[in-house]
């Protein structure tokens, strides 16, 4: 938090996707033709970004560049009293398909931002918490 | 494509008599969708666009979940997508299938100078015949729900069919073999019409969405494709 990454980010899958292999198909594509962060109306008045733009995602770890999806489907929640906003990442995108290809999207991956931490048990990650900073791209 | 089951009941710019007319009596069919279980999947989307061949085209993502801002002419099925807040601040998205109405007195048939060009049949509400051409663009004007869609290089004007070719062999449209949540339903327009009520009813008894309702709109003979909505703005 003290280097700036205020913001919870997670992510998710589409019911439009499937895994990282659905970019490469003409008609996922066209159903959802670039990939999209999803924040909400509050951060992006506060940050001035509106729909469609394109912004740029980033933790310690790395970043991704996409449109902003300006949404009221995730709200700020209030957290030990602070306002805390989320944003949604679907992971589908990014690095080679169609539209990667034609150079109009994000070239990195959703998980290079996610931390590479596992449960001990069952190494499931941790993809569904962690700590970001938004800009406008 | 079993013409037994498919009888024309009218033609445009026809004078005369229509040919084979109330020589069978054939039920009227329609497709029912409620949009309280849709999921907004767009499985029908992609069943649309699969069993018509229908061609790819380029999409911009535009803030939306929304595949495109309306239907193509290579695009007939699209599912709407609106952000609706609810009195308690939820937000809730309230997604609508948008195609072809199949109106029993067809606004696109009416408007069309052209001689046969546009058929509708008795079973399939209204469906264009083979010969899609128009030059003229009229049923585009005459159509009250806009749906007809011109394709500038082909000159011809392309809509959902109701999937003719697939219920003249018994089977039910893409769209509804398509659906994962039951939401679409397809039957005489009798049956329909009595499913729709029984789920409004079940809406407003069960679930408190008292403004729950029917759309059927009266206005162009009766629809082939009836609405069950929670809310009545969302119409």
């Amino acid at each position: 938090v003290s280097q700036g990454f205020n913001i919870v980010c997670t992510t998710y899958r589409l019911t439009e996707q499937y895994h990282y292999w659905t970019k490469n198909n003409p008609m996922n594509v066209q159903l959802i033709p670039e990939p999209f962060i999803e924040i909400p109306v509050e951060l992006a008045d506060e940050l001035g970004i509106r729909g469609a733009e394109k912004i740029k995602v980033s933790s310690a770890r790395g970043t991704y560049i996409a449109k902003a999806f300006v949404t009221r489907r995730i709200k700020p929640m209030m957290i030990d009293g602070k306002k805390t906003y989320q944003i949604g990442l679907p992971i589908h995108q990014g690095f080679r398909g169609i539209v990667e290809d034609e150079d109009r999207d994000s070239r990195t991956l959703a998980n290079l931002l996610t931390p590479a931490v596992v449960d001990p048990n069952a190494f499931t990650p941790e993809f569904k918490g962690f700590l970001v900073k938004v800009e406008k791209a | 494509m079993s013409q037994a089951t498919l009888r024309i009941q009218k033609m445009s710019a026809h004078a005369g008599s229509i040919p084979g007319e109330d020589t069978q009596r054939l039920p009227t069919v329609a497709k029912l969708i409620d949009t309280t279980t849709c999921i907004g999947c767009k499985a029908c989307e992609v069943a649309c666009m699969e069993w018509n061949d229908l061609p790819f085209g380029k999409t911009v993502f535009d803030n939306s979940y929304q595949t495109m801002p309306d239907t193509r002419w290579n695009y007939w099925n699209l599912i709407l997508f609106n952000e609706h807040e609810r009195e308690n601040g939820d937000m809730m998205l309230l997604m609508r299938k948008h195609q072809c109405m199949h109106c029993a007195e067809p606004g696109c048939l009416e408007a069309c100078p052209q001689t046969a060009r546009l058929s509708s049949t008795r079973m399939a509400s209204l469906t264009f015949h083979r010969i899609i051409a128009s030059a003229s663009g009229y049923c585009i004007t005459g159509c009250p729900f806009n749906v007809p869609k011109l394709n500038s290089v082909t000159k011809r004007v392309y809509k959902c069919t109701l999937c003719t070719d697939r219920i003249s062999e018994g089977l039910e449209p893409a769209c509804i073999k398509s659906c994962p949540t039951g939401c679409l339903h397809f039957g005489t327009k009798e049956d329909m019409l009595q499913l729709a009520g029984e789920r409004a009813t079940q809406l407003r008894d069960h679930f408190g969405y008292d403004k729950a309702g029917v759309y059927d709109p009266p206005g162009v003979g009766g629809t082939g494709v009836i609405y069950v909505f929670a809310r009545r703005h969302q119409a």
